[in-house]
């Protein structure tokens, strides 16, 4: 609806908002001024106005976009849309165009008239808008800057414009929060112009929020992340080897004090938000980090989840929390309990994704401590393109959905991709069928830990300490054991339970699962955890042909003349590289990573490339 | 309440090793206990009948409670800030304990811990209780909970109590929290002023209302 000008001399009113105005006193001269957005998403704003109020999903709808401009250009350490100005350039490229025009032809509007830019009270928290969009350019419009009642500035919802004295007037509008809770995404700018007495007209813009967007394992990796923990360095050196061998750069080690909280996937999870823009596609993507809610140090963890705001928030890469760090929360809102499926379509519901869907893991009749925090969901929920859905690992120790299975690119896969599933049944055949080929006194978790370190704390315990607790050491020892084998039961069921649910929610066939060798072990808390490293639980490099590198946790399972028969049946399982693209390699986390119940893929995170060749706008929700 | 049991009624304002201490000599009496404590226990003012209920929970489950408390003083917090799940795993296994073996036996400890310990031990401790209350949703631990928010913890850890408060059964929350919105909101008005811990209170349980005021999280 809505139409600002101020016409007359009998002539009808063009658009629809013509009802809306007050009265209809003929005017000496004819004005009109119109507000002109990039409806159309083509980076130019449009000369059309037609779709200024309506806002739609689908290739070749209309509607507006702005960005949530949460990087960092001025390398100030805080949000771009954190302070009320535009910050040094590139930031103006950030900054979505709001247009005022005069149409041509029409004189300055009398001196008697006003004209204003207003948003709503709830909008006003959720957008700044900018007198030009230029760097420099002061906040007119919009969210305040901290608490009024602390020295801090409120939010401002109607601004007068300076005067109307112009042909085109250029502001700029940027985001200050995605969508999330009762903010769906879209936020409406109004003009309002007060003709001098003789009425008030009004036209509107609606704008959307670009989502934030979670990168899935068909995205190429960039960088690699790992955490520097005092006993990691001949991980990292083995980690190091890999990335270099799927042609990446070295990764990126986060440091102390971050670092020695070893878990760097749980701390983050990065995506990207994307705005419509000329110039190359890949510039119109803008990588984001999402940080855990979890208040990691305060929970006994350490400091990492202050690693992406500390050290990755820079120019071109934004940071973001779905909710204040909190100390309300628990393991499974560690984000190796989130991952995103690759692209593809739901035949059965007619769907595309052309950005996956998110999977997280929930305890049913769990504590809402023992579940991802309701604003974390929430968050998600909001973005709309990923459509969360949820798996039951509330059976798991730990909780994570990384624990049981991986999304793996593959060439040759009519989804391109396939699932890595954790499969205790697997493992079970290998080793009955090594007992029944006389192979029963067979090794397994054949390992050397390492001498204790001299700087361990008082009471911890050593690397034999940990090691002892994996007593069942040959295949024998393993089949004997009546109440492990039921345990390897009863995982197998939950673990049935993700699969259905997986072929439910992305459309999968029985032929898109890879079930890989674990064996799992009860804990005292009636829960369960792997007892052989999770070799699911990995890190995928891909590459920008779309072939992975797989970097696997060394499962030491069952040795048969020198060779594990659990790294060789996964060989197989994958497949020859050759037809899936799919290389991969194995790297001991054992006494770093496992006997920490975590595994590579909860020590490590990797950024990856956005796709250039799909639009999230473009996307039916 | 006539307050015919004085050492009982000392436990009302007395605050950590001073309540403990007391709470000793009031277990030492076993006759008082007999005598007085079913009138304090059928008390209209929930905090009489919450700390009688504390006092009957130490009396019957005295063993269980030495060795939770036992156990978690051997926590090594360092040890398991290593493990992927941090400090979570002890709040997850006395959550599971709490479901499947202890039952509503162990609620007196867990209130008592957060009314008269809340703000002195490790908040990781406290949580460990706050799960446990979380685990075995009654509403007995309700206004226990929303006095520890209230008046107990600090500033800083009043929200570790959000989710417990969404476990226990929302029937009985929703009232209490409206009737302690209220009192809060008086008192601001009565001040002139809004405090950091009223601003604290009121922005995590008018949230709270509001998540009850739009339904259940999605299925």
């Amino acid at each position: 609806m809505g139409l600002g000008s101020g016409v007359q001399r009998g002539q009808s009113e063009r658009g629809p908002a013509a009802a809306t105005r007050p009265n209809s006193t003929v005017e000496a001269c004819m004005v009109e001024y119109h507000l002109h957005v990039d409806a159309d998403r083509d980076g130019v704003v449009d000369d059309d106005r037609s779709h200024n109020d309506r806002w739609a999903w689908g290739p070749g709808s209309k509607g507006a976009i702005i960005l949530c401009n949460n990087d960092d250009e001025d390398r100030s350490r805080r949000c771009d849309n954190e302070d009320a100005q535009i910050n040094a350039s590139p930031d103006p490229d950030d900054i979505a165009p709001l247009v005022i025009r005069r149409v041509a032809g029409h004189p300055p509007a009398p001196g008697s008239w006003r004209g204003f830019l207003e948003v709503s009270p709830e909008d006003a928290a959720r957008v700044r808008v900018f007198e030009s969009r230029s760097s420099g350019a002061a906040q007119v419009l919009g969210a305040g800057i901290g608490n009024p009642a602390e020295g801090g500035t409120a939010a401002v919802q109607s601004w007068p414009l300076p005067d109307l004295n112009f042909t085109e007037k250029e502001l700029g509008v940027e985001a200050v929060m995605y969508a999330q809770g009762r903010f769906n995404g879209e936020v409406v700018i109004k003009l309002r112009i007060e003709r001098g007495g003789s009425g008030t007209h009004e036209e509107q813009v609606r704008l959307r929020v670009a989502p934030w967007i979670a990168f899935n394992h068909l995205d190429p990796t960039t960088r690699v992340y790992v955490g520097e923990a005092v006993d990691n360095a001949e991980f990292r050196r083995d980690l190091a080897a890999q990335v270099a061998a799927a042609g990446l750069p070295p990764p990126e080690v986060a440091g102390p004090p971050h670092g020695t909280d070893r878990w760097l996937q749980d701390a983050m999870e990065i995506g990207f938000s994307s705005l419509p823009r000329t110039g190359p596609p890949a510039a119109r993507h803008l990588p984001v980090v999402l940080r855990t809610a979890n208040d990691r140090s305060e929970m006994g963890w350490g400091l990492i989840d202050r690693y992406p705001r500390e050290r990755m928030l820079e120019p071109g890469f934004g940071w973001v929390e779905a909710m204040p760090p909190s100390k309300s929360g628990g393991s499974l809102d560690s984000f190796g309990n989130l991952e995103c499926s690759p692209p593809f379509t739901h035949s059965r519901r007619g769907k595309e994704y052309k950005f996956g869907r998110l999977v997280y893991g929930e305890h049913p009749g769990g504590t809402a401590r023992r579940n991802m925090q309701r604003d974390v969901v929430n968050f998600l929920d909001a973005q709309q393109v990923q459509e969360p859905f949820a798996l039951n690992t509330g059976w798991l120790e730990v909780g994570h959905v990384d624990e049981v299975m991986s999304f793996v690119p593959m060439t040759n896969a009519p989804k391109k991709f396939k699932v890595a599933l954790a499969s205790p049944t697997e493992a079970v055949t290998i080793l009955r069928r090594l007992k029944a080929a006389r192979q029963g006194t067979a090794p397994l978790l054949r390992l050397t830990p390492p001498p204790p370190r001299p700087d361990r704390t008082p009471g911890e315990a050593t690397p034999q300490d940990l090691y002892d607790n994996y007593y069942l050491r040959t295949v024998d020892d393993v089949l004997g054991d009546s109440s492990f084998m039921d345990v390897q039961t009863t995982v197998q069921g939950h673990i049935d339970g993700v699969k259905t649910k997986l072929m439910d929610e992305l459309d999968l066939a029985e032929t898109d699962f890879i079930p890989l060798p674990v064996l799992f072990m009860q804990t005292e808390n009636y829960l369960f955890v792997a007892y052989t490293p999770g070799v699911v639980n990995m890190l995928v490099l891909t590459k920008p042909d779309k072939t992975a590198r797989l970097v696997i946790p060394k499962p030491f399972g069952p040795e048969v003349d020198g060779v594990c028969q659990f790294e060789r049946h996964i060989r197989t399982a994958l497949g020859p590289p050759a037809e899936t693209g799919v290389d991969l390699e194995f790297v001991d986390d054992f006494f770093t990573y496992h006997v920490n119940l975590g595994e590579i893929h909860c020590g490590t995170n990797s950024k990856r490339e956005p796709p250039i060749d799909r639009w999230w706008w473009e996307q039916q929700v | 309440m006539i307050h015919k049991w004085p050492e009982f009624a000392a436990l009302r304002v007395l605050h950590g090793e001073d309540y403990a201490r007391r709470r000793g000599r009031v277990l030492a009496d076993q006759t008082a206990v007999m005598t007085y404590l079913p009138a304090y226990a059928g008390d209209p003012d929930w905090l009489w009948r919450t700390l009688a209920a504390i006092v009957r929970g130490w009396s019957e489950h005295a063993a269980l409670y030495r060795q939770v408390l036992a156990e978690l003083d051997r926590v090594n917090v360092a040890a398991e800030g290593k493990k992927v799940t941090g400090i979570s795993r002890i709040w997850t296994r006395y959550g599971m304990r709490a479901r499947i073996d202890y039952g509503p036996a162990i609620l007196p400890l867990c209130w008592e811990v957060i009314l008269k310990f809340g703000d002195l031990w490790p908040q990781w401790k406290v949580i460990t209780f706050l799960e446990m209350i979380a685990a075995v949703p009654k509403a007995e631990s309700v206004e226990p909970v929303l006095t520890f928010m209230q008046e107990v913890a600090p500033i800083d850890f009043i929200e570790a109590a959000t989710n417990t408060l969404r476990d226990l059964p929302a029937a009985d929350v929703q009232p209490a929290l409206a009737a302690r919105m209220l009192a809060v909101e008086a008192a601001v008005r009565a001040r002139g002023s809004l405090d950091p811990r009223s601003a604290e209170l009121l922005r995590i349980w008018s949230r709270l209302r509001q998540e009850a005021a739009d339904g259940p999280p999605r299925p």
